[in-house]
C-alpha cells in the first residue's frame, strides 16, 4: 500500500480523470436512453447529451483558468513588477474568455446561489464598482478571501479584478505594493472557488439526473424536449443580451437621446468588449456545430430541416463577421462616425439572428420559448 | 393515487360528483357544454410556439379546457360572478377585451376600446357582478382612466373616471367593495411608439385609492424613486396591499421591488439581500397574497423565480427557482398558490413558516402570459 503523502503520478491521475469522465458520459447517455424507453436516442436527446458534455467541459475550463489566475496573482504579489502585471492582465483575459464562453447558461447550479453575479458585476452604469473598491482600499480592515466573501458582490469578481489590473488609476506596479495586492488575491481566490464549485456541480450525478429528466410532462413532450427548449431560450437570451445590452447600450440605442457612451460597454477598462462578444458567439457556434458530438445543425438536418440548418449557420456567421468589422476598442468605436455603419450592421445582424431563433427555429423544432422575462408587462 | 385525483388535490378542487346539486343544475340544463365548469379552473392568456395568441383555461385535473385564438396578445383575466363568462384583457397597448362563454367555450364578444384609448391588460368586476372596471389611457394626454362597463349581455361601456395617475395597470378591490386600489406605473407611452418609455426622467408612479361611487381620490402614495413603476398588486382580506415594482432605472439601483400598504399609513418597502435583488433584475410580474394575509408571492420572470415574502415583517422567506415565472394566484379553499411560467409549466407553491416548496404539476406546449385567474 502506498503511503498517503506520495503523490500519484501524472499518468495515474490522468487515467483516473479519463475513467471518471467516461463514467459520467456513459451516465448521461444511459439516462437519456432510459428516458426514451429504448436504446436509440432521438435527435433531441443526442443534442442534449452533447450540449451537456460541452457545459461540463466549459465549466472545467473556467475552473482551470480561474485557478491559474489565482496562482498567478499569488506569484505576482510576491514581488510586483511590470512584467508580472502584464502576465496578470493576460491571465485575466484568459479567465474572462472562459467565463464569456459559459455566460449564456443562467440556469442550473450557477443560478442556485446567483454565482453569475459573483463572477461578474455588470452592467454598472453608475460606476458603483469604483466607489466600493475605493472604500475597501482606503479601509483598515485586513482583506482576505474569507472577509471579501461577506462583502458586496460588486467587489468580488471579474469586474473588480479588471479595475485593479487595467484602470489607470489603479493598475500601476506601485499600487500593488500593499493592500491592492491583498484585494487582487482575495478576489481571484473567490472567483476560482466559484469556478471549482460549478465544475464540481456538473460532475454530480444527482444533478445530471435532474438535468436530463427535468419536469413533469404531458404526452408528446419528452424531458429532452423540455430541456432543449430551455437551452434554446438561454441561447436566445444571450443573443439578445449581446445585441441590446453589450452593443446597443453603448451605441446609445436604449436611451431616448440615442447618445452613445463607451463606458456602458462590458469590460471597457480592459478594452476587452469585442473579444467578449466574439467569445459569446463562439460558444453559440460550438453548440450548433460542435467539433465532436451532435449539434443543433445535425439535429435540424436529421429532422428534415436542412434549409433551416443552413440558414441558421448563415445568420450566425453574418453576426460573427459583422462584429469583426468593428475596430476595437468598442469604447471609442461607438463615438467614431466612421464606424457607425459597421456598428449598425452588427446590431442588425444580431437582431436577425435573434428573430430567426424566435420566429423560425423554435417553431420548427416545436420548442416553447419563454417570453415574459424579455417582453412582459 | 390516480394522476387526475392528484392534480385535483393540488389545485384544491373537488370532483364534479361532489358538487352540490344547486351548483350543477344550471350547467346540466345547458345542453351545449362539453363538460361542466369546475371550481379550480385556471384562466390564462398564452402564446403557442409560433407566436399565435390565445386565451385558454386549464381544467382542475390539469387538462386543457378551451384554447381560443385571439388577434392580440392578452394579459390578465377575470370571470363574471356567475362564472358564466371569462374576460381577457389585451396587453398594453391593446384595444380589445375578449369575452368567453365558459359553458360554450366560445368567444362571444370582443369589446373595443373607446376611440383614443387603450387598455393596460387588467380589469376587475364588482362584488354584485354588475360592473366591470378596466385600466385605460387617453393616449393623446397620457391620462390614466378607469373604464366602467355594465356586465349586461353584451357588456356595454357606461362611463369612466380618473385613475388619478398615469399608466394605470392592475387594480383591485378593498374589502368594502367600493374602493379600488390602483397601481399607476407613471410611464407615458403612446401606441404609435411601441411601448417605449417617453418620460423616464419625469415619471410619477403612484398607488391610488379611488371611491368608485364618485371617482374621488381617497389616498395617493408615491414610491421613493420616481422610476419605481408600480404595475401589479394584490389585497389581503385585511386590506393589506402588496404591490410589485418594475424599476425603470439602472439595473444596479438599490431600490425595493415590492411594497406594502394599509390605508392611513405610510408605504413599507421590502428589500431582499443584495444577490436576490440583483437576481430579480428590477422586474416583478404577478403578486398574490395568501388567504390569511400571512405571506405573499411575487413572480420574477427575469430572476427566474418566485419570491415568498412575510407580509408582517417584510422579510424575504425564500426565492423559489422557476424559469420565466409568470402568473401566481392563491388557492381559495386551501393554503398555497398555483403558478405558471413562460415555458408552459403549471406549478403549485406551498409555504408554511419558513418552509417553502414549488412543484411542477404539468407542462404544456404553450407560453403562459404573466397572470392567471382561478375561478
Amino acid at each position: 500500500m502506498k503511503p498517503r503523502f506520495v503523490r500519484k503520478s501524472r499518468y495515474e491521475k490522468k487515467n483516473r480523470y479519463v475513467r471518471k469522465k467516461m463514467q459520467l458520459l456513459l451516465l448521461i447517455v444511459a439516462l437519456l436512453s432510459l428516458a426514451a424507453c429504448n436504446d436509440d436516442m432521438t435527435p433531441g436527446q443526442r443534442w442534449l447529451a452533447t450540449t451537456t458534455e460541452q457545459i461540463r467541459q466549459g465549466y472545467q475550463q473556467l475552473s482551470a483558468q480561474t485557478r491559474a489566475q489565482q496562482q498567478m496573482a499569488d506569484a505576482f504579489c510576491q514581488q510586483p513588477d511590470a512584467q508580472g502585471l502584464q502576465t496578470m492582465q493576460a491571465a485575466w483575459r484568459e479567465s474572462m474568455a472562459s467565463w464569456q464562453h459559459m455566460q449564456w447558461l443562467r440556469m442550473g447550479p450557477i443560478a442556485q446561489d446567483n454565482d453569475d453575479w459573483k463572477l461578474q458585476f455588470w452592467p454598472d452604469k453608475k460606476n458603483i464598482l469604483q466607489r466600493k473598491m475605493q472604500d475597501i482600499l482606503e479601509g483598515s480592515e485586513p482583506v482576505s478571501a474569507d472577509s471579501l466573501v461577506h462583502a458586496s458582490v460588486v467587489v468580488q469578481g471579474f469586474s473588480a479584478q479588471e479595475l485593479l489590473l487595467f484602470d489607470p488609476q489603479f493598475a500601476t506596479v506601485e499600487k500593488f505594493a500593499g493592500r491592492q495586492c491583498d484585494l487582487l488575491r482575495a478576489s481571484t481566490t473567490l472567483t476560482a472557488r466559484v469556478g471549482q464549485k460549478l465544475a464540481d456541480a456538473w460532475q454530480d450525478e444527482t444533478w445530471l439526473k435532474r438535468w436530463v429528466a427535468p419536469t413533469a410532462t404531458q404526452a408528446g413532450l419528452t424531458p429532452a424536449h423540455v430541456r432543449n427548449g430551455e437551452i434554446l431560450d438561454a441561447l436566445l437570451a444571450q443573443i439578445e443580451r449581446i445585441k441590446n445590452d453589450k452593443l446597443g447600450e453603448p451605441m446609445g440605442l436604449k436611451t431616448r437621446d440615442k447618445k452613445p457612451n463607451g463606458y456602458f460597454a462590458e469590460s471597457w477598462r480592459s478594452e476587452n468588449s469585442l473579444a467578449n462578444l466574439q467569445n459569446n458567439l463562439l460558444a453559440v457556434q460550438q453548440l450548433i456545430r460542435p467539433a465532436q458530438g451532435y449539434g443543433l445543425f445535425q439535429y435540424l438536418k436529421d429532422s428534415q430541416q436542412q434549409a433551416l440548418a443552413d440558414e441558421m449557420v448563415i445568420k450566425l456567421d453574418n453576426a460573427q463577421q459583422a462584429l469583426q468589422q468593428i475596430h476595437p476598442p468598442l469604447t471609442s468605436a461607438v463615438t467614431d462616425a466612421a464606424q457607425q455603419p459597421a456598428l449598425q450592421n452588427a446590431h442588425r445582424a444580431l437582431g436577425e439572428l435573434a428573430t430567426f431563433c424566435k420566429q423560425k427555429l423554435a417553431p420548427a423544432l416545436g420548442l416553447t420559448l419563454g417570453f415574459n422575462s424579455n417582453d412582459g408587462d | 393515487m390516480q394522476r387526475r385525483l392528484f392534480l385535483q388535490g393540488m389545485l384544491g378542487v373537488v370532483a364534479a360528483t361532489r358538487l352540490p346539486a344547486s351548483t350543477l343544475l344550471p350547467l346540466m340544463l345547458n345542453g351545449c357544454q362539453r363538460e361542466p365548469l369546475l371550481p379550480g379552473t385556471l384562466l390564462s392568456a398564452c402564446d403557442d410556439a409560433r407566436g399565435n395568441h390565445f386565451v385558454a383555461s386549464i381544467q382542475p385535473d390539469g387538462s386543457l379546457g378551451f384554447q381560443i385564438p385571439v388577434p392580440l396578445r392578452a394579459h390578465d383575466s377575470c370571470a363574471s360572478k356567475q362564472r358564466d363568462r371569462a374576460l381577457f384583457f389585451a396587453r398594453r397597448p391593446g384595444r380589445q377585451i375578449y369575452v368567453v362563454d365558459l359553458h360554450e367555450r366560445l368567444l362571444i364578444q370582443t369589446i373595443d376600446a373607446e376611440p383614443g384609448r387603450h387598455f393596460y391588460g387588467h380589469g376587475v368586476i364588482s362584488a354584485d357582478g354588475q360592473w366591470l372596471f378596466t385600466t385605460e389611457q387617453i393616449y393623446a394626454t397620457g391620462q390614466g382612466m378607469i373604464g366602467v362597463y355594465r356586465m349586461s349581455q353584451p357588456i356595454r361601456r357606461e362611463t369612466e373616471f380618473s385613475s388619478h395617475g398615469m399608466d394605470p395597470h392592475q387594480l383591485q378591490w378593498l374589502s368594502d367593495g367600493e374602493t379600488l386600489v390602483i397601481a399607476n406605473g407613471g410611464i407615458l407611452t403612446h401606441p404609435d411608439q411601441n411601448r417605449e418609455n417617453l418620460n423616464p426622467d419625469t415619471m410619477q408612479p403612484a398607488l391610488t385609492y379611488v371611491r368608485v361611487r364618485d371617482g374621488a381620490l381617497l389616498e395617493s402614495h408615491q414610491p421613493p424613486h420616481h422610476q419605481m413603476s408600480l404595475h401589479h398588486l394584490d389585497v389581503s382580506a385585511q386590506d393589506q396591499v402588496v404591490v410589485g415594482v418594475q424599476h425603470q432605472g439602472a439595473l444596479t439601483d438599490a431600490v425595493a421591488l415590492v411594497g406594502s400598504h394599509r390605508r392611513g399609513s405610510d408605504m413599507q418597502w421590502w428589500m431582499a439581500d443584495e444577490l436576490t435583488q440583483l437576481r430579480m433584475q428590477q422586474y416583478t410580474a404577478s403578486v398574490a397574497v395568501d388567504a390569511n394575509g400571512g405571506q405573499a408571492v411575487v413572480s420574477c420572470p427575469r430572476g427566474n423565480g418566485i419570491a415568498v415574502w412575510d407580509m408582517q415583517t417584510g422579510q424575504l422567506i425564500n426565492m423559489l427557482d422557476i424559469a420565466d415565472a409568470a402568473g401566481v394566484r392563491r388557492q381559495p379553499q386551501q393554503s398555497g398558490w398555483v403558478g405558471t411560467n413562460g415555458a408552459g409549466a403549471l406549478v403549485r407553491i406551498d409555504s408554511s413558516g419558513t418552509a417553502t416548496a414549488l412543484q411542477t404539476l404539468r407542462q404544456y406546449p404553450l407560453r403562459w402570459d404573466n397572470h392567471a385567474t382561478l375561478i
